[in-house]
């Protein structure tokens, strides 16, 4: 009887593991076009990053495609990886003593890189570019530099070395140490303007991903909300919470993003003006909503080099800004208006 | 003669839900997830993870000579090595889920997987 037993047991467990492994032969094929009619997708590379614009309905394609045209434009203006973009030309003329006539975009978006200077204290400073080409994160020649090198290119409050012309749209640097570089700001300026070309094509429901910056055009088409999750600082193959959005932006910094270790200690690509390195402070990662891309990405930086207790001061003396902040301690902090976003810890 | 025919009974009943459970097993779809690789925003490469059985990897050269090895595991994808400077595609880990690529930007290639099963949310802010 015993062994009837084991042999029960046995057939058990080899019939369970049988079925473990089964092996569908369902067709797969309606997976990619289902509902192809109502909404349309495209990813592309832009701005040093993968850019995934989905929109619904019926003008998806149109919108889609005319959004990265969009971006494509704004591109050749703010990259600082291509030759010949307006901004590379600006920095060489401007530098050279030269007041350079700005384009209505770029002239906007520098004087939102200055207005965030001004308004963070000069934690954001876009005039740095030289100290971020000296680190070269996230390129083949990354390394620390001398402190002899950083302190010759640590200016205080570098953006004041920059000034606008707002009658002739001209800029001019007061210092040619400045090399303005947009990247904490542009990316969230193109994501504004690729929703706003999605409007003007018909579309009314579109989600975007501009290397993990999300832009939401109204609802989803069921009409409820999108949800984004957001990511965990501490281990960025996963989660740490969900929040829900209806035509907002939503960006994160963090120090997990792009970064190089030598002798063994780790190095991340937000710079701190004030000190030329890595940011220190106590906050790892931020992120931010408001109806504005370009706020939120210029936000999501500032906060992390103005750690916990600035940072968040100043996101809830803003209107329509909103942010959770992870703490190196892996407290979560929250603004004050951010349960209208439903934040929802994942494991609680 | 009782205690007999109950412990017959016992092993009867455990057979047979043994069976109807392998049954309803095997006959349940697990859901599908195809790893898609594009090169230079063109797909290369489309792989059935849920097909996977062993894992492999799978070369991709570049024109400047650049390259990225990739891991193919059942129901999972990893860059496991590349010549990018940084190597962030390759730090990522594996994924086996459809919200955030494996992206080695230097040398252009991506790697995304379009799954069957519904996710919790509709996009990753990172």
């Amino acid at each position: 009887m015993r062994n009837i037993w084991r042999c029960i047991i046995c057939l058990d467990a080899v019939l369970a593991l049988t079925g473990c492994q089964a092996q569908s032969e369902t067709d797969f094929s309606g997976i990619t076009t289902a509902n192809a009619d109502e909404s349309y997708e495209d990813t592309r590379e832009l701005m040093g990053t993968v850019v995934m614009v989905r929109a619904y309905g019926q003008h998806a394609e149109d919108g889609v495609n005319a959004a990265f045209q969009r971006a494509e434009e704004l591109e050749q203006i703010f990259s600082t990886t291509i030759d010949n973009t307006e901004l590379n030309q600006v920095n060489k003329a401007a530098k050279a003593g030269e007041a350079v006539t700005l384009s209505d975009d770029c002239f906007q978006v520098v004087k939102a890189a200055m207005d965030f200077g001004r308004l963070t204290n000069g934690a954001l400073d876009c005039t740095m570019g030289d100290l971020i080409d000296l680190w070269g994160i996230g390129t083949d020649h990354a390394a620390v530099p001398s402190q002899e090198n950083i302190d010759a290119l640590l200016r205080e409050n570098g953006w004041q070395d920059v000034t606008l012309d707002e009658t002739t749209q001209t800029v001019t640097f007061e210092d040619p140490a400045v090399t303005l570089h947009l990247g904490a700001i542009a990316k969230g300026y193109i994501s504004d303007a690729m929703k706003e070309t999605l409007e003007e094509t018909g579309v009314t429901s579109a989600i975007m991903s501009l290397g993990g910056n999300v832009m939401t055009l109204g609802s989803k088409p069921d009409n409820s909300r999108w949800t984004v999750a957001v990511t965990d600082p501490f281990s960025p193959d996963e989660l740490i919470a969900t929040l829900k959005v209806s035509g907002q932006a939503v960006v994160t910094s963090g120090n997990y993003e792009r970064y190089f270790e030598e002798d063994g200690v780790r190095y991340h690509h937000i710079l701190d003006p004030s000190t030329g390195f890595p940011s220190d402070s106590d906050v790892v990662s931020t992120t931010i909503i408001s109806d504005c891309g370009m706020n939120c990405d210029a936000l999501s930086t500032a906060t992390i080099i103005l750690g916990a207790e600035k940072g968040m001061a100043l996101i809830n003396r803003m209107d329509g800004t909103e942010a959770v902040f992870i703490k190196t301690d892996g407290t979560i902090l929250t603004s004050d208006h951010m349960a209208a976003y439903d934040l929802q810890e994942i494991g609680t | 003669m009782k205690k007999n025919i109950l412990l017959w009974g016992i092993t009867l009943l455990i057979l047979l839900t043994g069976i109807l459970g392998s049954w309803y097993v095997l006959r349940i779809e697990r859901p599908r997830k195809i790893a898609e690789i594009y090169q230079n925003d063109q797909l290369i490469e489309r792989i059935d993870l849920s097909q996977v059985t062993e894992s492999y990897t799978i070369t991709i050269d570049g024109d400047a000579g650049e390259q990225n090895v990739i891991r193919v595991e059942p129901d999972a994808i990893a860059m496991q090595s590349a010549s990018c400077p940084d190597r962030l595609c390759v730090h990522q880990g594996k994924i086996s889920d459809g919200i955030l690529p494996i992206i080695c930007l230097p040398n252009h290639i991506r790697i995304a997987i379009v799954s069957e099963e519904e996710a919790s949310y509709d996009v990753q802010v990172y």
